[in-house]
């Protein structure tokens, strides 16, 4: 069993301050805020929007208008990169050409963990029912396998605020609950939010802690 | 701050923030550019007046762009007619032995240091050649014969490897379908196999034309007099015979115009993929040939065998006979360090070149910039070598002794000329990566330093070296820049086996011949095994 161990601890609440987002012909307006800690689950139809929000708090889309505040400061002028969110994407959350291990690594800084954040992945891993992999490759691993890699570097990414579209798609009843769970306590535990998009009832009242219906 | 003015400051940031990131790639960019305009500039600089116009009315100059054109069309439709069935036969018929074997000697073919095949062909074909006493007496090697021989010799291969892979390309599941609704052969060739290589024929048969037309060393060395020059060794040949460069303007002009025209068609025929490594065959169902067709294939076949081995071949023999005292003498050892230390160095460089211009063409968002970008890097394939290279002698000539820097301006020009091909192999990798990945690394926001080290090198990883492995054999191939900017006190193997042949040592030349198609061989090796 991998020992338990101390992370970062975040205190900042989120606000969507009148954001409109267009694409295309079609706009969307949005308006809420989210406190450390809490999940929000964004719940609609294919093309209502989901992934645009997003994609626009991510900084891949520009907003028309409204802001995107965390911890009192403005973060939608920022550059995708200098932004403090961790996304996890629909597709391609893994580079194919390296192992899980170095995947994992690549969420810190140079892609050198402290032997404190490589800790929590280790422990992370054995959780999510992943450890035994993470020598292998993207390739060879099935695509519910590759999701909980991809949800472990997102999360432990040391990141404010988590935008994880459709994370547990791939993911079996069971392996869905162990995931979801972890993921409450680590935000719990971290006082990350988390923005989450997903097509599931089940998702949506076992982790929610508000529902925003697009 | 009003709209306008909050975008215009959004911008300026943009740019500053490129150029910042991007520099070594605009400076590449930049370097290409410049060159170009200064060689033309000197060029007409040097004979102060504006280019030589009268050769309009020269017939000499219609006679060389007719030849010019003749040659290259000719040389590629044959190439891509004889690779149809040799291609067919590769990809269709399972029996065919020693498949993966031909396909890697095609690739060693088509990158071939062209003097190699030259000192091939004179031994086979030339006046006291091994097979000329079984051909009839009027039989001349110089001239088309030889031109053809040769740049078929060096394209029917890249022609052969592009359309197997494009026969390949066929899913089993549309062969399955094609013999269930009960085709026959024409049909089946109609609507199975014709779809898939009709995408890429004008393509395949344009850039042949393109690489014949822009020919250098088979032409100069096999073409045998005024009647059959091309348009780059007339360049060649005005400035250092004649040393008149208003003329060698005007043919350069030219040859500009005319190979550009001829790549902007070409551009919108599509793309190919011919350095796939080679597969040594389907091994799902495949359709029975009728005996007819399964015939010519195999006949194809062993032709294309005889065809691309008996000009090495009789190098073997040739080569026993060297007097390797003579070699050694003449510095040989020297001589190959020389051309292995330029080539390599070449390559290298023509990397920096396309890994910094790509990454500039990836941090670009518009379209049309992107198409610039391109271009630029795609260009050297159109401008004629010799008129980048006699503008940079000239223009710097006052200024640099050439004797002593030579080797700096061979290793440039070979790393520019090679960029076109070293760009097109790795745009379509990086154009991928930035597709897949290029908001996951924006969202892991990891320094420079460690996405090019732990993540974007290890995915262009095969592709570089396959790259590599192709610019090396190139450059160390070159003759056209030599050509201008070495001496015979200084010579690379290429220019030690065209003196040796020019001075009647066939046998020295055919063993230094083998030499540099062993360093070929070995740099190939080393593609398809990383591949």
């Amino acid at each position: 069993m991998v020992g338990k161990v101390s992370m970062r601890k975040w205190q900042g609440d989120l606000h969507i301050e009148h954001l409109c987002i267009q694409r295309g012909e079609l706009e969307w307006r949005h308006h809420f805020d989210l406190i450390p800690g809490k999940i929000l689950v964004l719940m609609g139809q294919s093309g209502s929007g989901k992934t645009s929000l997003l994609e626009c708090l991510g900084g891949f889309l520009p907003a028309k208008s409204g802001h995107v505040v965390y911890a009192d400061q403005r973060i939608d002028t920022l550059a995708p990169e200098q932004r403090p969110v961790s996304s996890l994407f629909q597709q391609h959350n893994l580079f194919e050409h390296l192992s899980v291990e170095q995947n994992l690594k690549l969420g810190f800084q140079r892609g050198k963990p402290s032997s404190v954040q490589w800790q929590a992945v280790l422990s992370a891993c054995e959780r999510l029912g992943v450890l035994a992999l993470i020598k292998r490759f993207p390739s060879e691993l099935s695509g519910g396998q590759r999701q909980r890699v991809a949800l472990i570097r997102t999360v432990l990414r040391e990141q404010p605020i988590l935008l994880l579209d459709e994370p547990f798609s791939a993911l079996d009843d069971e392996t869905r609950s162990v995931a979801g769970d972890w993921m409450k306590d680590q935000l719990l535990e971290t006082g990350q939010c988390a923005i989450l998009v997903s097509h599931q009832q089940s998702d949506s009242e076992r982790l929610a802690d508000q529902i925003l219906r697009i | 701050m009003p709209q306008a003015a909050k975008l215009n400051s959004q911008r300026y940031s943009q740019g500053l923030t490129l150029v910042s990131k991007q520099w070594l790639g605009l400076l590449s960019l930049g370097f290409i550019v410049t060159l170009s305009l200064l060689a033309f500039v000197s060029l007409a600089g040097w004979s102060g007046e504006s280019a030589a116009t009268y050769l309009w009315k020269d017939p000499w100059f219609w006679q060389v762009i007719r030849f010019s054109l003749w040659q290259a069309g000719l040389s590629a439709l044959l190439s891509v007619l004889l690779a149809l069935p040799i291609s067919r036969a590769l990809a269709l018929d399972p029996k065919l032995p020693a498949r993966r074997a031909f396909l890697r000697w095609c690739l060693l073919c088509f990158v071939m240091p062209s003097l190699i095949l030259i000192t091939g062909l004179v031994a086979l074909l030339g006046r006291s050649g091994v097979l000329t006493p079984w051909l009839s007496d009027g039989w001349r090697l110089y001239g088309l014969n030889g031109i053809l021989l040769a740049h078929i010799f060096l394209n029917l291969p890249f022609a052969i490897r592009v359309l197997t892979l494009q026969w390949q390309s066929i899913p089993s599941a549309a062969w399955k379908l094609s013999a269930q609704l009960g085709f026959s052969g024409w049909q089946r060739f109609y609507l199975v196999e014709w779809p898939v290589l009709r995408g890429v024929l004008p393509a395949v048969i344009g850039f042949i034309f393109l690489l014949c037309f822009n020919s250098f060393a088979v032409v100069l060395a096999l073409g045998g007099g005024p009647a059959a020059s091309t348009l780059e060794v007339a360049i060649f040949q005005s400035l250092k015979y004649d040393f008149n460069p208003s003329e060698a303007l005007f043919l350069a002009w030219t040859q500009l115009l005319l190979a550009g025209s001829i790549y902007v068609m070409l551009s919108r025929f599509g793309r190919f993929q011919w350095l796939a490594p080679a597969q040594s065959g389907q091994s799902d169902w495949i359709p029975q040939q009728s005996l007819s067709m399964t015939l010519l294939g195999r006949i194809g076949y062993v032709m294309a065998w005889l065809y691309l081995t008996l000009p090495i071949m009789v190098l073997l023999p040739l080569a026993k006979q060297a007097n390797w005292q003579l070699l050694l003498n003449t510095g040989l050892l020297s001589i190959l360090s020389r051309s292995l230390f330029l080539a390599v160095s070449a390559s290298l460089l023509s990397l920096v070149f396309a890994l910094s211009i790509l990454s500039v063409w990836a941090a670009l968002r518009h379209s049309r910039w992107h198409m610039w970008v391109s271009s630029i890097a795609l260009y050297p394939l159109v401008v004629p070598t010799m008129v980048l290279s006699v503008g940079l002698y000239i223009l710097m000539m006052p200024y640099l002794d050439w004797y002593r820097w030579g080797w700096v301006a061979i290793v440039l020009m070979n790393a520019v000329v090679v960029l076109p091909f070293v760009f097109k192999q790795l745009h379509p990798r990086v154009a991928s990566y930035q597709q897949q990945y290029g908001r996951l690394q924006a969202d892991l926001n990891q320094d420079r330093f460690t996405c090019w080290r732990h993540i974007y090198l290890p995915y262009l990883k095969p592709v570089l070296l396959q790259v590599m492995a192709m610019s090396f054999v190139l450059a160390l191939g070159d003759m056209s820049i030599f050509a201008i900017f070495g001496n015979d006190d200084w010579r690379t193997l290429p220019w030690l086996i065209y003196t040796l042949a020019g001075s009647y040592r066939l046998a020295e030349a055919a063993l230094v011949s083998l030499l540099l198609l062993v360093f070929a061989y070995l740099g190939l090796r080393w593609l398809e095994r990383s591949a």
